[in-house]
């Protein structure tokens, strides 16, 4: 087995090592799943976002997702009542380690973000908080400049009460690498 | 390595900053409003303690971070001849009259219907049930508080009305 993990560095590596500055544009989309959250259901979600690596190990990015999550439901005395999930909107910015350049091949990533979390719902007032976020991602970049993305995190929103709210987020999306600097 | 193992120490600092929240969740639970003790001429009143009627608040009333949400939903039913107006108040306190519970300082309103055709009914679901909730701040702190407390209903002169009405909660609890 440990005859292999060279060749698998190797791999992942790969793109890394042949870009020294990377630029790219993407648009996602995916699921949003609340955890132990029961006044909401697993919704849906898109996002855009803007990437660059001024090295090959470290990546910042800017994104922007509208989020909703599902309708929560509860039966009392045989009779199901139906609440709002409401829409969540986040802008904020993300922190790659690992394999973050634009080369072509595989790249896989660390991440840990900051964000603006606002999540209206219908008669109540705007929940509007700080938002963390941190997990992990890999992009597969073609030969056409083109990534396949595909991310997973975990959000957490502090509501200020010594509680939080949070989530699981899995995106999936393409990006498009301006190949600045790619050798 | 150590300077990734710094820049992963420094994203992961703020969420340990914010107090360790993740052992936090959210429920929901809800208690049926049934049994009203009537009294003649418009008013009907019921006590509540929501550690009795509810294990969920029960387990958790001590760790309770904040109350998200309360609200009523069910159906009022307007079972006079001409239209009705129902009022529901909260109180700390026993009355035997409209007028004392109606009497500023005595009581809060937490709901307000609108007007209600003969013989018609208003269902209220969860999802426009806050929009009929008043003073939801009084109402928050009646469950962060012992969770014991008298509900009153009171109906426009001359009317009556059925009650089939649920209270849901919406916590967050953790340590």
């Amino acid at each position: 087995m440990k005859k292999f993990i060279p060749v698998i560095l190797v791999l992942v590596l790969a793109g890394s090592a042949h870009a020294i500055m990377d630029i790219s544009a993407g648009i996602y989309g995916g699921i949003n799943a609340p955890i132990i959250q029961e006044n909401v259901k697993t919704g849906t979600g898109f996002g855009f976002k803007a990437k660059i690596a001024p090295i090959p190990l470290v990546a910042g990015a800017l994104f922007y997702e509208a989020r909703k999550f599902g309708d929560p439901k509860q039966t009392v005395g045989g009779i199901t009542y139906t609440g709002k999930g409401g829409t969540v909107n986040v802008f904020g910015l993300e922190a790659l380690l690992g394999s973050t350049g634009g080369g072509i091949g595989p790249h896989f990533y660390a991440m840990g973000g900051i964000s603006s979390f606002k999540w209206k719902r219908s008669n109540q007032p705007t929940f509007s908080k700080t938002g963390y976020n941190f997990g992990a991602g890999l992009e597969i970049v073609l030969p056409v400049g083109i990534g396949v993305e595909g991310q997973a995190k975990f959000e957490m929103v502090p509501n200020g009460s010594g509680a939080s709210y949070k989530s699981g987020l899995v995106f999936v999306g393409l990006n498009y690498h301006l190949g600045l600097g790619v050798m | 390595m150590k300077r990734n193992l710094l820049i992963a120490g420094a994203l992961l600092l703020p969420i340990i900053i914010a107090g360790c929240v993740l052992t936090t969740g959210t429920k929901v639970f809800s208690i049926e409003l049934s049994g009203w003790t009537n009294i003649p001429s418009q008013m009907q009143w019921r006590y509540i303690d929501v550690a009795d009627e509810s294990s969920d608040y029960d387990d958790n009333k001590d760790k309770i971070k904040s109350v998200d949400e309360v609200v009523l939903v069910g159906d009022i039913i307007n079972t006079s001849a001409g239209d009705a107006h129902s009022t529901i108040y909260i109180s700390d306190n026993l009355y035997s009259t409209a007028s004392q519970v109606e009497t500023a300082g005595n009581s809060t309103v937490v709901f307000e219907s609108p007007t209600i055709t003969a013989g018609d009914s208003l269902h209220i679901n969860w999802s426009d049930a806050l929009a009929h909730i008043q003073n939801l701040p009084e109402l928050k702190n009646q469950l962060l508080g012992d969770g014991q407390f008298y509900v009153y209903s009171i109906q426009s002169n001359g009317s009556s009305v059925r009650y089939n009405l649920s209270m849901l909660i919406t916590i967050t609890a953790g340590s």
